[in-house]
């Protein structure tokens, strides 16, 4: 069995939740700490766009700032996301290229996001959400997205981060997300609505973001036959996120493009 | 002298959005910027191929071609998009103007 890691690293602000993906990401390439599933969520409240993306097409600046939303460009490719404090799971994967070998879909890049996302998928079974994987990069659940992820790799190591949506928040996403021209009508938020699914609305009974947590913990743990050890981050980790965190909050980094 | 700056949006078969911002001077490419959700591995080869753009008419039928000579010297792989649609998402700008 591989010997893996399990974070629950808890809130934190986009900046530090960013740069810590990156300094798991990193210490990993360097073999200083092993293969680790990370969960997380967001406070404050935040934005983060892809690597490629446009901060001043994507994102109302005004908006975030009156409504005390962070913004992050993530080091990942993919779309901006709204990551509400209290509506949304996000979890890190960090894995070497060799440790995915085994699985048989893995040959390229869209091969690693199906197999990543197919763990995903696993411990969305144990909550009784039937999920499927929809490529390039999305979870659905009865043609509804439910979770999008992204990927970035350095040194044969895999960084694949992605969104569990629990509820939405349309309204306030499209205030803070620049979302096409379209006049944001109530038919528009109601389209999107029907687009989108969350994990509170699949799921009938009472359950807590631990019992969360845990489900994707054990669909990783089977799906790659990994030993999961809950543990926090290393003194090292922590050191380097903060280092990286002031990348991540600087205003260079943030509208590179 | 002309200065212009161009702008398209190309929606990819799969659902990506490739947004091609361009500055332009007497037809002439001075910046090219391509954004958007797609994925690209490595990351900062965007740049590389967004340089490899500089200089060239904007009305060159080689457009594609110099997107696919800077995809291929700085290896990147690219998932979600191809060159054919960077190569469309240019042409719909090179369009734009009014």
């Amino acid at each position: 069995m591989l010997a893996w890691r399990f974070l629950d690293t808890g809130e934190g602000d986009a900046y530090w939740n960013m740069a810590l993906d990156e300094a798991i990401l990193m210490l990993r390439s360097e073999e200083i700490v092993p293969a680790t599933l990370r969960v997380y969520t967001w406070k404050p409240s935040a934005v983060s766009i892809g690597y490629f993306q446009s901060l001043e097409q994507e994102v109302d600046l005004e908006s975030c700032k009156n409504l005390g939303v962070d913004v992050v460009r993530r080091i990942t490719g993919g779309g901006a996301v709204y990551h509400e404090r209290d509506g949304e799971l996000t979890y890190s994967l960090v894995v070497s290229e060799e440790e995915l070998r085994a699985k048989r879909y893995f040959n390229d890049i869209q091969g690693s996001y199906r197999v990543i996302c197919e763990a995903l998928v696993e411990g969305l079974r144990k909550l009784g959400v039937n999920a499927e994987f929809r490529p390039v990069n999305d979870i659905i659940v009865n043609g509804r997205k439910i979770s999008g992820n992204a990927q970035t790799r350095r040194r044969g190591v895999i960084l694949q981060h992605g969104t569990l949506l629990l509820r939405t928040d349309i309204p306030t996403m499209f205030k803070v997300l620049k979302v096409s021209r379209e006049k944001v009508s109530d038919k528009v938020i109601k389209a999107v609505e029907d687009r989108v699914t969350t994990i509170y609305r699949e799921v009938s009974s009472n359950i807590t973001l631990g019992d969360i947590k845990d489900a994707l913990r054990r669909g990783f743990t089977e799906y790659f036959n990994a030993q999961m050890k809950s543990t926090t981050p290393t003194q090292a980790e922590l050191d380097l996120a903060l280092e990286y965190r002031k990348r991540f909050a600087s205003w260079s980094w943030i509208a590179k493009r | 002298m002309i200065h212009l700056q161009l702008r398209s949006e190309y929606k990819v078969k799969g659902g990506k959005l490739i947004k091609v911002t361009l500055e332009v001077e007497n037809d002439i490419i001075k910046k090219a910027v391509i954004a958007g959700d797609f994925f690209l591995y490595p990351e900062d080869a965007i740049e590389r191929i967004e340089r490899a753009l500089i200089g060239a008419n904007l009305n060159s039928s080689n457009l594609k071609q110099m997107i696919a000579e800077a995809v291929r010297e700085s290896g990147a792989q690219l998932l979600g998009f191809s060159v054919e649609d960077v190569a469309e998402a240019l042409k719909l700008a090179s369009q734009s103007r009014v």
